[in-house]
């Protein structure tokens, strides 16, 4: 299953390759390039501290109740947004991408209790799903290894995030089994937890990619990796209960920073060559 | 244009970096205690601060009459409970602290008189202190800073009782009487078993220590007695028989206070209102504004708050629509403040505390996937009540 990937990669390298040797290199230095950007991100939050609304006491069935986090792939979004460069030197330049992100995150809790007045034991089992929507300006610096055609890339620095609507849909069903059918379970309202988050956040980004110059455009392929250095949510509204969903389904959220790989493709003009 | 983008560059990277740091020494948070037990209820009676340390103790009932304390940190991270064997039950709604020791009164349900205990934290115990014979059916206590007072309704008595007992606590050295003139075993004893309405029951006095002012049966009705300092009685606010009076009621000083009380299936509220403690009056006619989203049936609390070096009237009741309603008068009567505390799951305040460090500490009782009853604190910051009192 690997090798048709592996013959695939191998073939790009070698056309990069063919192609970085071919041509003749672009002419890059103080030239602004403008376009479009697009692609998906994966986050993961990373655990500072947990945060639960119940307490366990001697009583409890379970020993904690730290939620179970999805995996980075479970959590997709989207990106798309605009791309703006300017080239310092032909190896070294600047881009901003200030884009739409949308980022998604799950978690799932249980409950338990012994009832033998309403018939033996009840089972809780709830699905948390999060969506963030942010404008992102991020600051980067770019470091490109070619002055070719084809150029790989590095790039880092940082992006100033602002949240501007978060919402969140639990799921519950009656089974305690780390699985929650969201096409059988029992759904709540969606609800909007925007005021839960610092609106304000800073990620610090680091990346690589490649790009392919033409005197008309330029595309480049990109992957970066996001920190918020900021936690998500803001500890002073952590407990505030906007969503309605925190007494009624045993819901406060960790303190965690996010996490987010991206994979975007740009597509770039040069306005003009010289200033 | 090189030097431009270059500015702009290093302008938006200060700009990144430019965060506020605010105080993060009192934040909020919402406790529920877990029991797995499905058929245990848990009603949550008083809290009070340790006499130790920056932690809480949290007086409940449970399965009925039974006792339980827990002990909470500052935070509401639970610490320890202890279910007091069933020798002693009906601990009455109020933790006391005499002398930087905490007590808990109760009562014997063989004998059915009346245990004082005090709380061991160290040990995580109870110690016994004395039995009251005399005083049977303790239904509220109340410490003035000098004297423990115990309110007490002996089944078949029709009478309530109160009692000072001495600073040792062992003996009860002066005792008033109310009549009630009616039965009322019934009500006492679903009171107490919490089967039934819980009637506020409650034993204050004035700020200059010159009167007592309880609330309990007495004449046919539920009302509101004053008390000179020999327990005699001067004078009452009657409640409609049964089904109407003050519910709540915090003495102000200078024979003003801030009423709650209940008329039909209304709440009134008044933060601040002159009460001749020698007359004979009706409470369902002392002007109040009325409060129609206010659960009637549910315990209202007045406390007296100080936000900013200022001081507030806290009421603190449930609405019909499962939330807590929290507001906030100043001391000319005149509202500064409203919110509201909970959503969508039925809630009860049980008692409520300003910490020592500013914030309003509050104990409820929630009914968790609206089945299990469980004792829940909820903790507003100081900065979240002096964002309330701050004109927007």
């Amino acid at each position: 299953m690997k090798l048709p990937w592996f013959v695939g990669i191998l073939m790009l390298l070698i056309s990069v390759q063919v192609e970085a040797q071919s041509r003749k290199h672009q002419y890059r230095k103080d030239r602004y390039f403008f376009g479009v950007t697009m692609g998906s991100g994966f986050t993961q939050p990373i655990i500072q501290e947990r945060f639960s609304l119940m307490e366990t006491t001697p009583q409890s069935a379970n020993e904690n109740f730290d939620k179970k986090y999805g995996n980075l792939f479970q959590h997709g979004g989207g990106i798309y947004g605009l791309h703006f460069s300017f080239a310092f030197t032909k190896l070294f330049s600047v881009v901003s991408q200030p884009c739409f992100q949308t980022q998604r995150y799950n978690y799932m809790n249980n409950y338990h209790w012994s009832d033998t007045i309403t018939g033996g034991e009840v089972y809780k089992e709830f699905l948390h799903r999060q969506k963030i929507n942010n404008i992102r300006i991020p600051i980067l610096a770019r470091m490109d290894f070619s002055a070719r055609r084809w150029s790989p890339f590095i790039q880092a620095g940082l992006s100033a995030d602002i949240a501007y609507f978060a919402s969140k849909q639990i799921y519950t069903d009656n089974q305690v089994d780390r699985s929650v059918d969201r096409k059988t379970a029992v759904s709540s309202n969606v609800s909007e937890m925007t005021a839960h988050l610092n609106r304000f956040n800073v990620y610090a980004v680091g990346g690589a990619g490649i790009s392919y110059y033409r005197e008309q455009f330029a595309i480049s392929l990109s992957g970066n990796i996001r920190y918020g250095l900021r936690t998500t949510i803001d500890p002073f509204e952590r407990y505030s209960d906007y969503t309605g969903m925190a007494s009624e389904y045993l819901d406060v959220q960790d303190k965690f920073n996010l996490l987010t790989m991206d994979i975007m493709l740009t597509l770039m003009v040069p306005i003009h060559k010289k200033w | 244009m090189k030097r431009i983008a270059f500015v702009c560059s290093l302008g938006l990277f200060l700009l990144l970096l430019a965060c506020e740091k605010k105080d993060m020494t009192s934040l909020p948070f919402v406790k529920i205690y877990d029991d797995q037990n499905g058929n245990r209820s848990f009603t949550p009676l008083s809290i009070i601060k340790s006499s130790q340390d920056y932690g809480y103790i949290v007086l409940s009932a449970f399965d009925g009459w039974r006792i339980q304390l827990m002990k909470i940190d500052k935070d509401g991270v639970f610490s320890w409970n202890l279910e007091l064997p069933d020798s002693y039950v009906n601990a009455v709604p109020s933790l006391v602290n005499i002398n930087e020791q905490l007590y808990l009164v109760c009562m014997d349900p063989i004998e059915l008189n009346t245990r004082i205990l005090r709380i061991d934290e160290t040990n995580q115990t109870v110690v016994p202190v004395s039995t009251l014979e005399e005083v049977s059916y303790p239904v509220h206590a109340y410490y003035n800073g000098n004297h423990l007072y115990l309110m007490s309704c002996p089944l078949s008595s029709q009478m309530m009782g109160l009692h000072e007992v001495s600073t040792a606590l062992d003996t009860v050295i002066r005792v008033g009487a109310l009549g009630i003139g009616m039965n009322v075993d019934e009500h006492l004893l679903k009171h107490v078993m919490h089967t039934g309405k819980q009637w506020p029951f409650f034993i204050k006095s004035t700020p200059e220590k010159d009167r007592f002012v309880v609330n309990g049966f007495y004449n046919y009705s539920f009302s509101t007695v004053f008390l000179d300092n020999s327990l005699q009685f001067t004078g009452v606010y009657n409640g409609a028989a049964l089904n109407g009076g003050i519910n709540q009621l915090e003495p102000l000083g200078s024979n003003e206070y801030g009423i709650s009380r209940v008329s039909g299936d209304y709440v009134f509220f008044n933060p601040k209102l002159s009460l001749d403690p020698t007359a004979v009056s009706m409470a369902t006619s002392l002007e109040a504004q009325g409060d129609a989203e206010l659960n009637h049936e549910m315990p209202v609390l007045i406390k007296e708050l100080t936000i900013k070096g200022t001081k507030y009237r806290a009421f603190l009741a449930s609405t019909r629509s499962n939330q807590l309603s929290l507001k906030l008068y100043d001391e000319t009567g005149k509202k500064i403040a409203g919110t509201y505390i909970s959503k969508n799951i039925p809630i009860k305040a049980s008692d409520m505390i300003q910490t020592p460090y500013g914030e309003l500490l509050i104990l409820t009782q929630v009914r968790v996937m609206g089945s299990y009853n469980r004792i829940g604190t909820i903790k507003l910051s100081k900065p979240n009540l002096e964002s309330l009192v701050t004109p927007k």
